[in-house]
């Protein structure tokens, strides 16, 4: 069993920490901070136990063997100080994932990393070139949707979850997740031209139906998960989450058999979900089956200050209290161990029923 | 109508409007509307079918409901310890309450009763464990921010300096801010290199021409003024570092309405080193001072008068290098009015809710006295029990935090049935009575806030009527 450092940790790797029991061969074991990051010192639920995060790099090498080095969009630590942390791993014979996407000169650090020591997950083993067409393909599969009503809504959370509990249960499940980190869970990434302006916005939604095609060509799933990344809709003219374009496209190159809306917790919600839900089926098609409370909370003084919405995490037993005031079947916590298997039963007969 | 309409009527000139709370609308009305809305008179035969017929369309379309909050509660109490734990946004160490300055309107001058100047400094021990509290309750703030106050912080050099390599230590290059507040005479060459160095942004005191800065603020113990020494530092920074100089330094000026206006807004729009410069403007704050604030005829007369240029400004009627720096950013309120017009319209007010007013205490400021108390913010007391929400060795005291969150509580009754609502500015500061928050103290304060929202509704109806958009003046 490898035992894995995730560096810089912040709370957008928590979900990983959490579904840990979805990695093969391999166990995270330590979680490592900057000591300004407001996250040291706090616990992480990683399956049935709890990890600390420390600032301790140099203490924490010493317990893996290998470090996972990821993004850290709010934190932004420079460039050469990540550089250095994996270099100081190198020379401790530590093997390296990184998924971290904002080095200058990646390929420079790639070639700064012996062969020996890239842990590397292994490529999607897809059928290629056997998908020509000018139009998209049917998808055969039933497909699960998880979108967002804004970012940082536990939209990954709630992909793993559905991920571990179908698994448990005895499907056979693929998840294209919303971020492009999930490979060593046995995640197919987004695409990183679903995020880019490299092609045209056509050619976007056929290569995404296409990859989803061969995805299930290749593995055969009994059902598939797809997190559409960011958020939906516009809130309004300020907050557009980029107008939904993203989530439009991919409903077109995939539509979805059903679909979880993730939202934060909001005091005046008394669980009826159904005006957003018809909205969404209008716009994207989406037949909304279920709605996850997230652990996060609008403020409000915040979003009127800099004109910018904002979310402040939550305490999970807080909103898995509140949840079950809601008293419906189709309101949930997911991420909540004693939840998730009512939820995804109740999530496989909604799917059944459809 | 049954009930009364949860609404403000005001007038301006020879027009009639209404704010109504619940939609947290304005609308404009005929007069004979507007007359039987503050008198229920509906006059005579024809006008009272006109006025019916009138306030029906106004019902239609959700105006004059009589819903009013029936909990006094935040939104936020709930789950404020989440806010506390994770959403710090801003520090701010008083690293002495020592200044060089005796200024009269200070809040430390002895003129008021929340402090006073005193020798004692805050310890490096001290200082550090707030940096620590900041680092470890900011993990979902996108750009914390460390201040340094005073009495002249500038006095604390030393402290200042230790404190900003130890932040910068424990932040390990995350990103955050740097700043203080200061009278500007202790900028020498030296402390300035080092604040450029590391990136801070400052706040300097200036109030206008060497006889209005002289006029208040003095050196302490004696009768000479601090106008000089200010200048000169000012502009030797602004020679060295002009980049810096426009970006990073900010002035506050005082304004004190006893005096002719005019006089500080040429100065700042006029003098070659501050005329580009950023400035805030605020008239003297005499919510703990002995004496109330007096106001001239001359003051009053040309402040209307800087205020309608301003106003011509921000409709797009007169260029921004025409008004004085003073001015531009006077009227921030009517922004933020506009702000919250367009982006939080409702149908009704909820069932439960708080007024505007308190900031979230200990989340969005949080002040740390020399001794390590903490308090919402440096506008509040020092001299009382009221304002002290916990102590860095501690951490928060919820339960202090809360009351203090929730001050609507001692005013329930009043405070769910005022117009002025959402737009409230009273907060602690304004009801503490030197030993605790009392109704009695706040509604000493409740006239004056609520003429100044209504001032701020008629500015604001006026600037949107002649095309203000506060997205773009």
């Amino acid at each position: 069993m490898e035992r894995i450092m995730i560096y810089p940790y912040t709370r957008a790797y928590e979900p990983y920490v959490r579904y840990a029991g979805l990695l093969e061969n391999r166990e995270i074991v330590s979680l490592v901070s900057s000591g300004g990051s407001g996250l040291v010192g706090r616990q992480v639920c990683s399956g049935e136990k709890e990890l600390t995060v420390s600032k301790d790099y140099e203490a924490e090498l010493n317990r893996c063997d290998g470090v996972w080095f990821v993004n850290d969009e709010k934190f932004a630590l420079p460039e050469d100080a990540v550089e250095e942390k994996i270099r100081k791993a190198v020379l401790q014979g530590k093997k390296i994932l990184c998924t971290r996407t904002s080095f200058r000169d990646s390929a420079r650090i790639a070639d700064s990393i012996p062969s020996e020591l890239q842990m590397l997950p292994q490529e999607p083993d897809l059928k290629k070139d056997m998908l020509g067409a000018e139009y998209c393909y049917h998808i055969d599969t039933p497909v699960l949707v998880v979108y967002g009503t804004e970012r940082d809504t536990d939209k990954l959370a709630v992909q793993l979850a559905l991920r571990e509990e179908l698994m448990r249960i005895g499907y056979k499940v693929a998840s294209i997740s919303s971020r492009m980190d999930g490979r060593l869970y046995g995640m197919y990434p987004i695409p990183e031209y679903m995020l880019k302006p490299v092609c045209a916005e056509g050619d976007k939604i056929r290569k995404y139906n296409h990859y989803v095609k061969q995805i299930e060509l290749t593995q055969q799933p009994e059902i598939m998960v797809i997190g559409i990344p960011g958020g939906v809709l516009p809130y309004d003219r300020v907050d557009h989450n980029e107008y939904g374009i993203l989530a439009y496209e991919m409903s077109f190159a995939v539509p979805c058999d059903g679909a979880i809306v993730c939202m934060p917790y909001n005091a005046g919600f008394d669980g009826d979900y159904s005006e957003f839900a018809r909205d969404m089926e209008r716009i994207f098609r989406y037949r909304t089956i279920g709605c996850h409370i997230a652990a996060a909370v609008p403020d409000m003084q915040t979003a009127l200050d800099n004109r910018k919405r904002h979310l402040v995490s939550l305490d999970r037993k807080f909103v898995e209290t509140k949840v079950k005031q809601y008293a419906r079947k189709d309101v949930f916590h997911i991420v909540s161990k004693d939840e998730a298997p009512g939820c995804v039963q109740f999530i496989v007969d909604a799917l059944s029923e459809g | 109508m049954k009930e009364r309409p949860f609404i403000h009527l005001f007038r301006i000139g020879r027009r009639f409007f209404f704010y109504d709370v619940n939609k947290n609308q304005i609308e404009e009305i005929p007069e004979y509307v507007y007359r039987y809305l503050s008198t229920g008179e509906e006059g005579d035969g024809q006008e009272e079918e006109k006025v019916q017929e009138y306030v029906q369309v106004l019902q239609e379309a959700g105006f004059l409901k009589s819903s009013r909050p029936q909990v006094s509660e935040h939104p936020v109490t709930e789950y404020y310890g989440a806010f506390a734990d994770n959403n710090v946004g801003q520090l701010t160490l008083q690293v002495t309450q020592k200044c060089n300055l005796d200024c009269e309107y200070c809040i430390y001058s002895g003129n008021y009763h929340n402090r006073h100047h005193a020798d004692r400094w805050m310890t490096f021990e001290t200082a550090r464990k707030a940096i620590d509290y900041l680092a470890a309750h900011c993990a979902d703030v996108e750009t914390p921010s460390l201040g340094f106050y005073g009495g002249e912080p500038l006095l604390a050099y030393d402290l200042m300096k230790e404190c900003t390599l130890y932040a910068e230590k424990v932040f390990e290059g995350r990103k955050f801010l740097l700043n203080f507040t200061t009278n500007g005479t202790l900028l020498t060459e030296d402390k300035v290199d080092f604040f450029v160095q590391h990136g801070f942004t400052m706040l300097i005191s200036m109030d206008g021409p060497e006889h209005v800065q002289n006029r208040h603020r003095k050196f302490a113990n004696s009768e000479v003024g601090s106008f000089k020494l200010l200048m000169t530092n000012v502009e030797n920074m602004k020679k060295r570092y002009p980049v810096f100089f426009k970006e990073n330094v900010t002035f506050n000026t005082v304004i004190d309405p006893q005096y002719p206006f005019t006089e500080i807004c040429d100065f700042a729009l006029h003098n070659d080193v501050v005329r580009d410069s950023f400035f805030m403007s605020s008239i003297v704050n005499d919510t703990y001072a002995d004496e109330k604030t007096e106001y001239s005829a001359k003051f009053t007369q040309e402040y209307a008068y800087e205020k309608f240029k301003t106003f011509l400004m921000m409709t797009g009627r007169l260029d921004k290098s025409r008004i004085s720096p003073v001015m531009r950013e006077h009227f921030s309120r009517v922004k933020q009015i506009a702000m919250v017009f367009e982006r939080y319209q409702q149908e009704t007010i909820p069932y439960k809710g708080h007024r505007g007013g308190p900031c979230i205490p200990g989340v969005r400021k949080l002040f740390v006295t020399v001794d390590g108390r903490l308090y919402p913010c440096e506008r509040v007391s020092e001299s009382s029990q009221a304002g002290v929400i916990g102590d860095l060795t501690h951490g928060i005291d919820e339960e202090k935090a809360l009351s203090v969150l929730n001050i609507e509580r001692i005013s329930s009754e009043r405070c769910r049935n005022c117009w002025g609502y959402a737009f409230c500015n009273l907060c602690i500061a304004q009801a503490d009575d030197g030993q605790k928050m009392t109704e009695c103290k706040l509604c000493m304060e409740c006239s004056d806030c609520k003429m100044g929202i209504e001032s701020s509704l008629m500015d604001y109806v006026i600037l949107r009527e002649f095309g203000y958009n506060h997205e773009i003046y």
